[in-house]
């Protein structure tokens, strides 16, 4: 898992999810690369995401 | 040396279809239906139904999800909840361009484009086709379409490009159950491009199952297979309708699945390159942090862990 940057400002976002949507996450869980909790997995596919998406 | 196993049995029916016929054929899973250009080109309209159960047929709104148009390798699917695979494509040209947009030409439309007070039309040959075995005209569904080019312009109407079918084309496709087969020609092929304003007759045959058919049958049965294929039994409503008028039952209470939707927050952190990143994302004008962040997230799943997203995704990077 990638490290928060030190001493930069963070933002806090708050976001819902169904239960349907949480099951599909917490099949990551046992990929093992993902994360360990559902706020880990959130982080790290959005990252990935941007990755794909963005390049960066 | 061993004789080589035979792909299909052997032939039980051979019919040609006049213009413009059809008719309903039952057939048992693993058998083969083979239909063949007799002219250079000639649309053919495909009904299909459970043998066992007429209220499981053809859809060709769910076919259409899997392919716009289907191909070699493809299925035809019945309607959910059922959603089953009815046939499987198992040959077909590249010159048969099939189509699931034009549903079946009518009486209706014939008389709209050219005022006619009867032209020949699908709905009216599935319907005398199907009578055969007490369908109604009710009972006729949206046809897939054989050797049928359409398509949609800029502004969304519907064009029929002109039939690229060839003398000696066939397609075969296997029942993967027991069905009642209806192929027909296209009735409209003499005013439009579906026949090249001609029509022609078509050859239908039928192959019995071979142990090598039966088995690939079955194969692709399994494979198919999923918990979700519903039966009757699973069904909150079973008995048809008798009657023709719609009455309310006031005992009935609906049972939706999973509801009520349960919704679970959680809080995560961006740094401040990432935030840059969400507001780079923004998928719709409107949209909070969260709905970026959540629909970035589900977009990645969609993509990277369901089949069809990666199919797509390999497709668009070709």
């Amino acid at each position: 898992m990638r490290k928060p940057a030190h001493g930069k400002s963070r933002r806090p976002v708050k976001l819902a999810f169904t239960q349907q949507q949480l099951e599909l996450l917490d099949r990551l869980k046992a990929e093992q690369r993902w994360g360990k909790t559902r706020e880990e997995i959130v982080l790290a596919v959005f990252r990935d995401y941007v990755k794909q998406e963005l390049g960066e | 040396m061993a004789k080589p196993e035979a792909k299909y049995g052997k032939e039980r029916l051979k019919i040609v279809f006049q213009p413009v016929e059809g008719k309903a054929i039952p057939m048992k899973a693993g058998e083969v239906l083979r239909i063949t250009q007799l002219g250079n080109g000639q649309c053919v309209d495909f009904n299909c139904f459970n043998l066992h159960d007429y209220k499981e047929m053809l859809s060709v709104g769910f076919t259409r999800m899997h392919s716009f148009r289907p191909k070699k390798g493809d299925f035809l699917w019945s309607n959910p909840p059922r959603s089953n695979p009815l046939m499987a494509i198992l040959e077909m040209p590249a010159s048969c361009v099939t189509d699931t947009l034009h549903a079946r030409c009518n009486a209706y439309l014939f008389e709209d484009y050219y005022g006619f007070d009867l032209h020949t039309n699908c709905q009216d040959t599935f319907a005398a086709a199907v009578g055969e075995y007490r369908l109604t005209p009710d009972d006729v569904h949206d046809a897939f379409n054989l050797w049928m080019d359409t398509g949609w312009d800029d502004q969304g109407n519907t064009v029929i490009r002109r039939i690229t079918g060839r003398k000696g084309d066939y397609v075969d496709m296997m029942a993967m159950m027991d069905v009642l087969a209806v192929p027909i020609l296209c009735g409209s092929g003499d005013v439009q491009p579906t026949a090249a304003f001609f029509p022609k007759p078509i050859q239908v045959q039928v192959f019995e199952s071979s142990a090598a058919s039966l088995r690939k049958c079955k194969e692709m049965n399994a494979r198919l297979k999923l918990k979700n294929n519903r039966e009757l039994k699973d069904f909150a409503v079973q008995e048809i309708l008798a009657t023709r008028e719609l009455k309310r039952d006031p005992k009935y209470k609906p049972k939706f699945v999973n509801f009520p939707l349960q919704f679970t927050e959680l809080e995560v952190e961006l740094d401040e390159t990432e935030y840059g990143q969400l507001q780079r994302l923004r998928f719709a004008d409107y949209q909070e942090d969260e709905e970026i962040l959540r629909e970035a997230v589900m977009r990645w799943l969609f993509r990277n862990r369901t089949r069809r997203g990666r199919l797509k995704a390999s497709a668009g990077s070709k």
